[in-house]
């Protein structure tokens, strides 16, 4: 152990300013990387609650500040417009969306006047959001088709390009440490242990976007969790302590993955940069 | 110490370079091989310490068979030679250092470290010189830096690939004086060289090496 903590800090301490800059880009590609996977999660909007609505239905999420007497009254001015079928009021336990308000369900007497009335319940006071079956389909196909083939190609491009500038800047260290390498050699240390904190170099890269990875996503989570109505329609998952937590987790292994495979390039580089 | 029979070693083009060599050298023996250039003096070298795969024959070093040696054992019978290379190279940071880097790498702790620099850097006449750079160093000085690094963990057996190559008949006679001198502590020594040795107040063995054979001068 004491010659692997030995060697790592040797490696580290031949970090110079190119190689510096190459290694920290590889870090900051492996926070893209991460934080990329985490849009998936955290983006958009929720499909199991489109599919909660039916046609003709529509949701609206109250402010949680509102007193009793002012959902009592927006339910009773609601109620007694014509466009409107049927009102139920709906707690929010009933609505499993991880709010802190109440919900009305509005029953509209036709579907086609579904988006007019949509637009006029957005108009009140005390509504958060609205939401309706035909509203919410075109905002899904719209938004995640999209954006999941961007964050997809976005994915492989950082794969590829963190291997790269791993492999760049493990070969620039290597070859800044080719007198080293070769007393290592001649003193009969294994390739193996050489190359051990190499791969180490690229698993604690890993770590480290990791680690800032979860630490962004826990400011942006409660900035969101303060302001959730700003974040309903765009980034949904970041409300949701829950979502958030197995975002992170997952995160772990990905970025300790992403970091020890070009650790372990860097590490194969050992005798070709070296001799 | 080393035991070579039958030795036969050829290129992959084809040339022969050792054919049937035998080679005997005793515990806290100084010898010295010399031969022309491409003669086979630094495979031989390669050789006995296990950095080069053997073809034919027996090779004994330390009362280990290189030939049969896994790459575990290869490693660990390494670290018990002291192999100085013909173009060594130095880290460019304080003498003590290079010695230190290479036993903290063996796993040895920071104090018994510097201890042991200090005692190789006195051994090769270089203890007023541990806070000199080491490429800083005369090539006499360059060339007592090797040998402590070298000798630092104490080896059974050190390798040297023509030391004396570039330096002067002086510097010679100092380089071979330091030889002599480690290996009155019983270390098994031996050295490579392409011409005849200066004359030195004692006799050493010279082995002669050429045309893929070795003859006792």
């Amino acid at each position: 152990m004491s010659v692997f903590l030995f060697l790592l800090r040797e490696f580290v301490g031949s970090i110079r300013a190119r190689t510096g800059v190459l290694l920290l880009c590889f870090l900051l590609l492996i926070f893209s990387f991460l934080a990329i996977f985490s849009c998936f999660f955290l983006l958009g909007e929720s499909k199991s609650d489109d599919q909660l609505l039916i046609p003709g239905e529509i949701t609206l999420y109250l402010s949680g500040q509102l007193s009793v007497q002012q959902v009592q009254d927006l339910y009773l001015n609601i109620r007694e417009m014509q466009e409107v079928k049927q009102i139920n009021y709906l707690f929010r336990q009933e609505i499993d969306k991880g709010l802190a308000a109440n919900a009305l369900l509005v029953r509209a007497v036709d579907t086609d006047i579904v988006p007019a009335l949509h637009g006029v319940l957005d108009q009140l006071e005390g509504v958060a959001r609205v939401e309706s079956r035909a509203s919410a389909d075109k905002a899904m196909v719209s938004l995640s088709t999209a954006l999941r083939i961007g964050l997809l190609v976005g994915l492989a491009i950082t794969v590829v390009a963190s291997l790269v500038l791993a492999r760049m800047g493990f070969a620039k260290l290597l070859r800044s440490c080719t007198a080293k390498m070769k007393l290592l050699r001649l003193s009969g240390i294994a390739e193996q242990t050489i190359r051990f904190p190499i791969a180490a170099m690229g698993a604690i890269s890993g770590l480290i976007a990791t680690t800032l990875l979860i630490a962004v996503i826990y400011l942006l989570h409660s900035f969101a969790a303060a302001n959730p109505h700003q974040f309903f329609d765009t980034a949904s998952g970041l409300i949701d302590p829950g979502t958030v937590l197995i975002t992170s987790l997952l995160c772990v292994p990905l970025g300790l993955l992403l970091g020890s495979l070009g650790g372990i390039l860097g590490a194969s580089l050992t005798e070709s940069c070296s001799s | 110490m080393i035991q070579v029979s039958e030795l036969h070693f050829s290129t992959d083009d084809g040339f022969t370079v050792f054919e049937d060599v035998h080679l005997h050298i005793n515990r806290g023996e100084l010898a010295f091989l010399i031969g022309p250039s491409h003669a086979g003096k630094t495979l031989l070298l390669g050789l006995l310490a296990a950095q080069i795969p053997s073809q034919q024959g027996q090779i004994l070093v330390c009362g280990r068979n290189v030939a049969r040696l896994h790459q575990g054992k290869a490693f660990a019978l390494r670290r018990k030679i002291g192999f100085l290379p013909q173009h060594f190279t130095l880290l460019p940071k304080f003498a003590v250092y290079n010695i230190t880097f290479k036993l903290r790498a063996l796993g040895t702790s920071r104090e018994q470290a510097e201890e042991q620099a200090l005692a190789a850097l006195e051994t090769v006449g270089l203890i007023d010189k541990l806070s000199t750079l080491a490429t800083e160093f005369k090539a006499i000085d360059q060339l007592k830096l090797a040998i402590a690094i070298s000798i630092c963990n104490e080896p059974s057996l050190l390798l040297c690939d023509e030391p004396l190559t570039g330096l002067s008949p002086e510097e010679k006679n100092e380089a071979i004086a330091l030889l002599e001198r480690i290996n009155d502590r019983g270390l098994t020594i031996l050295v490579t060289a392409k011409g005849p040795l200066p004359p030195t107040k004692t006799s050493h063995r010279t082995i002669l090496i050429a045309d893929g054979r070795i003859e006792e001068e």
